[in-house]
């Protein structure tokens, strides 16, 4: 695994370089900045696989780093490692929204970093299985979209992927988590779209929906995760909640502003259902992320009960 | 676990599939702590200049890059006490500071700066 660190502290490079290479990491790269980073990352022909920053640098910090490599085409689903002294939660959340996979505290963890390093490497793995084979110049086929299939959600603000989803809450630690709460969207008519309208305009109409989702969450510095099947997860501080009690209606008013084009199109408006809200509880405590699983289950149920959801059509 | 100095180095001992990494690890430390005598001496010219000053903004950034500096690393070469005073320095002298907020900014100062002496006569 190709592996860039970026520290403008070059003490803790070394020694991070150090710990990694005794992992076995044999193929590990530094940069002191911002600017280093993008420079070694536009002249490398061969992509990193893996990116860990800091965020407190002069000049251009991690965060906005983070969100530059993440803007670039070759690193749309490289895992994004922070790396940093500061854990409250307003970086924490910062850091997932610009794209950020995984967030690990100094000083170094001996243990934590093998552990969260072997996942994302397990990740890269199988993402690299996961890729097409090279197109021949007889078979330009598109790959098609499944309606389970995970959709790449990167050029919608506040989205992330359900693995990063899962390690904000972790990284929020146990008694932060409790703070959170998750929230379910579902687009009810998910599976008439994909059959009538094909995977690619699903893939379109899932990404406008998590755009307007995007647009609700914002204020709200919410996150938002596309689990499969018309699926949503939204996380959100507890405490902005009593301004969210009426999602729906907003997200069903920015999804009509797509109704004239979607007409013109003859494509199915999606039709939207927000969950009631499932709160981090004491016994989440040992594992936040079930949280998320626990939502999903529940948003997947096919006779879920119709009083737990607030339904609307745009249309 | 967090890897600390004198840890490592006496796990060097049983275990030589670590001894690559503890001879690194040794020449990062020599190489921190020749640098730490030079922020010591910054450090204290910096709270010099407030005194003369008053708390301006660089000065204080000047105080909270430093501390942010060595707390990152001195956990990882066996220092953590360090670590953690570099951390509180560098958080207090992150947010506006008047009056007693100053007093205490400026004596946890003064001990972080007794710890970065405690580690030089003790290296």
């Amino acid at each position: 695994m190709k592996i860039l660190a970026v520290d403008d502290d070059l003490d803790f490079l070394a020694v991070f370089a150090a710990v990694l290479r005794s992992f076995g990491y044999s193929d590990v790269e530094t940069a002191g900045s911002g600017v280093e980073a993008l420079a070694k990352i536009r002249q490398d022909p061969i992509p990193y696989d893996c990116l860990i920053l800091d965020i407190q640098m002069p000049g251009m910090d991690g965060i906005d780093l983070c969100g530059r490599i993440r803007a670039m085409a070759p690193y749309r689903n490289t895992p994004i490692v922070m790396n940093t002294i500061v854990n409250d939660r307003s970086h924490i959340i910062r850091a997932f929204a610009a794209g950020a996979t995984d967030y690990l505290t100094k000083p170094i963890d001996e243990l934590e970093i093998r552990t969260r390093l072997s996942v994302i490497e397990t990740l890269v793995w199988e993402r690299r299985r996961a890729l097409p084979p090279a197109k021949s110049a007889a078979a330009p086929a598109a790959p098609t979209v499944g309606f389970m299939d995970s959709i790449p959600m990167k050029r919608v603000d506040c989205a992330i992927d359900l693995f990063a989803m899962g390690n904000y809450l972790k990284t929020l630690g146990m008694f932060r988590a409790l703070s959170i709460s998750v929230l379910t969207v579902r687009v009810s008519n998910a599976r008439r779209i994909h059959e009538l309208e094909g995977g690619s305009v699903f893939t379109e109409v899932m990404i406008d929906v998590a755009m307007c989702l995007s647009d609700c969450l914002k204020p709200r510095s919410g996150l938002v995760a596309y689990a499969g099947g018309g699926i949503f997860v939204c996380l959100l501080s507890s405490a902005d909640l009593q301004a969210s009690d009426n999602l729906c209606t907003e997200l069903t008013q920015y999804l009509s502003e797509f109704e004239a084009v979607y007409g013109d199109l003859d494509i199915i408006m999606p039709e939207v259902s927000v969950s009631s809200v499932i709160r981090c509880r004491a016994t989440n405590l040992r594992s936040p992320t079930k949280i998320i699983d626990e939502a999903i289950a529940t948003a997947r149920l096919p006779d879920s009960d119709a009083a737990r959801w607030a339904t609307m059509s745009a249309s | 676990m967090t890897l600390r100095g004198d840890e490592v180095v006496s796990r060097s001992i049983s275990d030589p599939s670590h001894a690559d990494l503890q001879a690194t690890l040794a020449g990062i430390r020599s190489g921190f702590l020749d640098r730490l005598g030079d922020r010591l001496l910054e450090v204290e010219a910096l709270l010099i200049a407030i005194d003369r000053d008053g708390p301006t903004e660089e000065l204080m950034n000047g105080i909270a890059s430093r501390a942010h500096k060595t707390a990152g690393v001195a956990p990882s070469l066996g220092l953590p006490d360090l670590g953690a005073l570099a951390r509180d320095v560098e958080v207090i002298w992150s947010r506006p500071l008047s009056g007693k907020d100053l007093v205490a900014a400026k004596t946890l100062t003064e001990a972080f700066l007794d710890e970065i002496e405690r580690a030089l006569d003790e290296s």
